[in-house]
């Protein structure tokens, strides 16, 4: 042992010895020193952004239509003169838009200094926040220049709650040696905390992942060749050693080079970072062993070449031919999968009487053609989005649904089609209606309220939409074809043609925060909504208003989704942990994580009432009985490529995986009953048998950084929009890290073996 | 002796390589070459280049697998980690990492030969003293010149006092008045009962040092015995045979009637009735039956002696020997 000891301690002595170790410990000490001039100091938020306000154009309508002697209508008095008859002739036509939402903006701006603001609004104190009336007992006129800001600030708040975000009485904003960047750059501590830990996730990934694999390779590489030299190796081998153990040894010491580099930039960054901003991230010194993995990836394949070639030269060229191989694999299965397989994977079955549907990634729908053995497309728009737009499309919506749901009693599937958020305000999400008898052709398009998360269908058969910006409930006839007006690219469509939509929220019940999400049990038709850690119960009144019956403090902010069934409520958090509870009470029956800490994707409840579902990002289902409390197994529990879950009309599971395939089982003892496999074709057929066994057993250095994405994020999947981030059910890249990992492993045990072999048997 | 018994053992090794990427040629490096060292000789491998001396060295190291044949070192079959335990070897051309100091290569290397690091600093300073090294121990083997690193590889190879010392060309590179010091550690080693295999170009170092010597070419094994015998001059073939020359005093009449007609002979003066006569190649047999016969002629022998060559002039004469034959 103790020569191979030496043998370590020596690489040690070697990287130590190296001028470009000093070098890159020199520059990295001045970043360092650099980087640590950074640091925050509380400040508060006293500007009016574009982002805060939800909706530009609503801002506009409400100033224009409010009475004078409300809050809205007090401010849009004291805006100029031009600006208001600007905004009054909004409703004509509006070509200059985009001006007229910046001169607003400057205008709101300006109103932030003005020290009459609080006397013209003359806002009762109970409307104001509790910082804002601590602000207005100061004194207004004895208030300095920033704090009048930020009271004008809290005021703009209070007088247009449905249009200026609420901002935070903490922030901070960042400094550089002492002095403040930039006066409007203030962040909360959680936004400070996910920005720092996004840049240095970036940081890590460009200079340690990328630039730093690189020299390291390139000042590693003559380490194995050196010590197969003639005189040197000879030496080496004539000592009582084992061949394999000291080009192991010399294999592990040469990461040394690595280890002083990388192990000094992060724990610099680390303790810098954790000392200025307070954020002690563990991702980031976790990263360092990941990092150092990711390099012996590589390090591998150049010592396999400087045994095999004896030369530094080959072992670098090998090295890039490595990288250039698994890249192109990678980027052939990306490619394969983003431009062709899409619309082969499902994200949302629906079960629609006797006739099966589903909805792929890109909004296309599809019914189930017994006598065919296919899908056939139903459901389609008059014009689909082709090209850049289709491409922008699912970039900035994704799925752009929400729904489908199936009603029973008229046949028909209900579905929102989500809008293109931007330009923000110009488009409206539409509610769009399909009958069976009709072969599910659209109908429709009653204009849906701002931000639709989940849409629900009573007992009754009343049409719910829920989100954060509140809860409301369908008149009309949704069928009706709703005629779309647009004028140079705004959407002034006649909004109650058909239907409309009317808030059914009582008081509080319709203003909540994100994360969001909401449920309703299909038995009692109670909701439940999950508004950033609070959980609540919302039950309808004989005004047919929603009215909170019950509120919890679950004591966290990570996103969920929400299934209920049999007075058991199931809350999954992204974090795998599913908390169930009493649906009645809303106290927490038990708490576990049936799928590990994998980010789930969806939770359903059996219309009977008795199962609940949950299906998470990595493709994995649970199944629980609530009427014996029990998790259920076999079928398709277990497997980890599933893509939807859905139940059907008698209670059914269905799931679907990869190519469109949907596999029905019965309950409880999920025993496959019927499945739904459409043929393949060419480029799946390619994929399937060609590109994915051929993944599969590459090794895959690059995919190590999804195990670093992971760490930062805590996350196992990123959604693939960050806007996004709070919707779970949205579509996210699963970041896989246990395969790459373990595929890394077997490539590396595999080369390592291979060189140790042929090393013990070489003649040298 | 036997394979237990010596330290080296060798008995018919062949060791072919195999050369090209796909019509691969045979290169046979060592084809057939026994022959035995025992306890505390010092055993000089002679040979031209690419005679396979190297080729023999580390097979018994195990650097090299061989073809066939037996191989044994002290005890072990060869290559075996408990015989390299009991070796120290200084390769030709052996290379130091070069961020290494004196000291810190002794370290590394006692270590890779089981040495604790206090042992090793124990006996550093004695090491490095007897090769001459004493005030280099500090630094970087970068500014040793040929004969320093050369001297070095010795105190490496004896660090953790090996029962055998394999030493490559040990004096390639070291000035006169190193190779004397170099030489006075073998003889030191000697006196110690330590087994050396020397390989060496250096004739005269071996001729100086060696008690028995091996001669190779192109594989084969074509004299091994003490370098005495190898240097007795014989202008014949036969290897049993040797030039004698004879001074003797006696009837130059009876002389010339004994001494076979090859002899060469010089008569003295008639003062001195001394004849000096040189008989080439003849074996022993023969010399006693011309030494009887003289004397039953009343002739007396003075001196008789053997002559002697170099053992380069006798290694040449070997291999050239092989080379017409072959």
């Amino acid at each position: 042992m103790r020569a191979y000891v030496a043998i370590l301690k020596d690489s040690f002595r070697e990287a130590l010895s190296s001028r470009v170790l000093w070098i890159l410990l020199v520059l990295i000490t001045l970043f360092l020193l650099a980087l640590a001039g950074f640091s925050v100091k509380p400040a508060m938020r006293t500007g009016l952004s574009r982002q805060d306000v939800y909706d530009w154009p609503a801002l506009v309508d409400r100033l224009r239509e409010s009475k004078p002697d409300t809050a809205p209508g007090k401010i849009m008095h004291r805006l100029s003169g031009n600006i208001q008859k600007r905004v009054r002739d909004y409703s004509q036509d509006e070509p200059g838009h985009r001006e007229l939402i910046g001169n607003l903006r400057e205008a709101l701006v300006d109103q932030l200094d003005d020290r009459d603001l609080f006397k013209t609004l003359d806002l009762p104190a109970e409307t104001l926040s509790e910082e804002a009336n601590t602000l207005v007992a100061e004194g207004v006129e004895q208030l300095d220049p920033q704090k009048l800001k930020r009271l004008n600030r809290l005021l703009l708040e209070a007088g247009l709650p449905d249009d200026v975000r609420t901002s935070p009485r903490d922030v901070v904003t960042l400094t550089y040696v002492g002095l403040v960047l930039s006066d409007d750059l203030t962040l909360e501590d959680q936004a400070l905390d996910e920005l720092i830990k996004g840049i240095l996730q970036a940081f890590i990934f460009l200079f340690v992942s990328v630039m730093g694999t690189m020299i390291a390779i390139l000042v590693t590489a003559p380490i194995v060749p050196r010590m197969f030299e003639a005189g040197a190796i000879d030496l080496l081998l004539s000592k009582p050693v084992s061949r394999s153990l000291v080009f192991l040894s010399k294999f592990f010491g040469g990461c040394a080079f690595t280890l002083l580099n990388s192990g000094y930039l992060i724990l610099g960054i680390w303790v810098i970072v954790g000392v200025r901003f307070g954020i002690w991230s563990d991702g980031l010194l976790l990263s360092i062993p990941v990092y150092l993995f990711l390099f012996v990836i590589y390090y591998s394949v150049s010592a396999f070449s400087g045994v095999m070639f004896r030369g530094a030269i080959m072992s670098v060229v090998m090295v890039f031919v490595f990288w250039a191989l698994c890249f192109s694999v990678g980027f052939a299965k990306g490619t394969i999968e983003q431009l062709g397989l899409t619309g082969t994977r499902a994200q949302v079955i629906t079960s629609a009487g006797p006739a099966l549907l589903a909805t792929n990634r890109e909004g296309a729908m599809f019914v189930w053609d017994d006598a065919g053995g296919n899908w056939s497309e139903v459901f389609q728009p008059d014009k689909k989005p082709e090209g850049f737009e289709a491409m922008a499309m699912r970039a900035a919506v994704g799925f752009p649904f929400v729904g489908p749901v199936y009603d029973a009693k008229n046949d028909r599937i209900l579905v929102i089609n989500k809008p293109m958020p931007f330009p923000p305000g110009r488009n409206s999400g539409r509610l769009l209606v399909g009958h069976g008898t009709d072969d599910w052709n659209r109908e429709g398009g009653a204009v849906v309220p701002l931000r639709p998360r989940s849409l629900f269908l009573t007992s009754t058969g009343e049409i719910l939409v829920v989100g954060p910006k509140g809860l409301y409930r369908f008149e009309g006839d949704a069928s009706k074809k709703q005629r779309s007006f647009v004028v140079f690219g705004f959407d002034i469509s006649n909004r109650a043609e058909g239907g409309h939509f009317v808030e059914v929220g009582e008081e509080e019940a319709g203003r909540w925060e994100t994360p969001f999400a909401s449920t309703m049990d299909p038995q009692t038709g109670i909701l439940f909504v999950y508004s950033d850690g609070q959980l609540i119960r919302l039950v309808a009144n004989e005004q047919k208003k929603y009215a909170i019956s019950g509120e919890v403090d679950l004591e966290t902010n990570d996103a969920a989704v929400l299934a209920a069934a049999g007075n058991r409520l199931l809350i999954a958090l992204s974090n795998g942990e599913c908390r169930l509870l009493d649906a009645t009470t809303l106290k927490t029956l038990e708490t576990l994580s049936p799928l590990g800490q994998h980010t789930p994707r969806s939770a359903q409840a059996s219309p009977d009432g008795r199962y609940l579902v949950l299906l998470n990002h990595q493709g994995e289902l649970w199944v629980y009985d609530t009427k014996n409390g029990q998790s259920l197994s076999g079928g398709p529990v277990g497997d980890n490529d599933l893509l939807a879950v859905a139940f059907s009309g008698d209670n059914q599971l269905l799931v679907a995986d990869l190519f469109m395939r949907v596999t029905e089982y019965s309950l409880p003892h999920l025993k496959k009953t019927r499945s739904f496999d459409p043929p393949l074709g060419t480029l799946q057929s390619v994929y399937h048998y060609g590109v994915l066994p051929i993944y599969t057993v590459f090794p895959k250095p690059g995919e190590l950084n999804n195990v670093i994405s992971r760490l930062f994020t805590e996350e196992d999947a990123a959604p693939t929009n960050n806007e996004r981030r709070d919707e779970l059910e949205s579509d996210r890249i699963a970041l896989d890290t246990w395969t790459p990992f373990v595929s890394n492993l077997a490539f590396l045990i595999v080369i390592l073996t291979i060189t140790c072999v042929y090393v013990a048997r070489k003649d040298f | 002796m036997s394979a237990t018994d010596s330290v080296i053992y060798v008995s018919d090794l062949k060791k072919t390589y195999r050369d090209g990427m796909f019509r691969r040629r045979k290169i046979e490096a060592l084809a057939g070459v026994s022959f035995e060292v025992g306890e505390g000789e010092i055993f000089g491998l002679l040979g031209p280049n690419g005679a396979g001396k190297t080729t023999l060295i580390k097979v018994l190291l195990g650097i090299v697998r061989k073809t066939s044949g037996d191989a044994s070192m002290l005890g072990c079959p060869a290559g075996q980690r408990a015989a390299r335990r009991r070796v120290g070897y200084l390769p030709e051309g052996h290379r130091i990492p070069r961020h290494l100091t004196g000291n810190s290569a002794l370290e590394y290397y006692g270590s890779l030969s089981g040495l604790s690091v206090s042992e090793t600093a124990r006996r550093r300073p004695d090491l490095l003293k007897m090769v001459g090294l004493e005030d280099w121990g500090k630094t970087l083997v970068t500014k040793y010149s040929k004969g320093m690193q050369q001297r070095l590889g010795l105190a490496q190879a004896m660090l953790h006092e090996p029962d055998l010392l394999i030493l490559d060309e040990p004096t390639d590179g070291v000035d006169p008045v190193g190779r004397a010091e170099i030489r006075t550690v073998l003889n030191a080693l000697k006196d110690q009962g330590k087994t050396i295999f020397l390989n060496s170009h250096l004739l005269q170092e071996v001729e100086l040092v060696c008690n028995r010597v091996a001669i190779l070419n192109h594989g084969q094994l074509l004299r091994v015995g003490p370098v005495e015998e190898l240097t007795e001059m014989t202008t014949s073939t036969d290897t049993e045979e040797a030039d004698v020359t004879l001074e003797l005093e006696g009837p130059s009449a009876a002389i010339m009637e004994v001494l076979p007609q090859t002899a060469r002979h010089h008569i003295g003066d008639d003062d001195d009735a001394r004849t000096r006569v040189t008989i080439p190649g003849i074996d022993q047999k023969t010399l006693d039956e011309i030494i009887d016969q003289l004397r039953t002629r009343n002739v007396s022998l003075l001196t008789l002696s053997r002559e002697r060559r170099t053992l380069e002039e006798a290694f040449l004469q070997v291999v050239r020997t092989a080379e017409e034959d072959s």
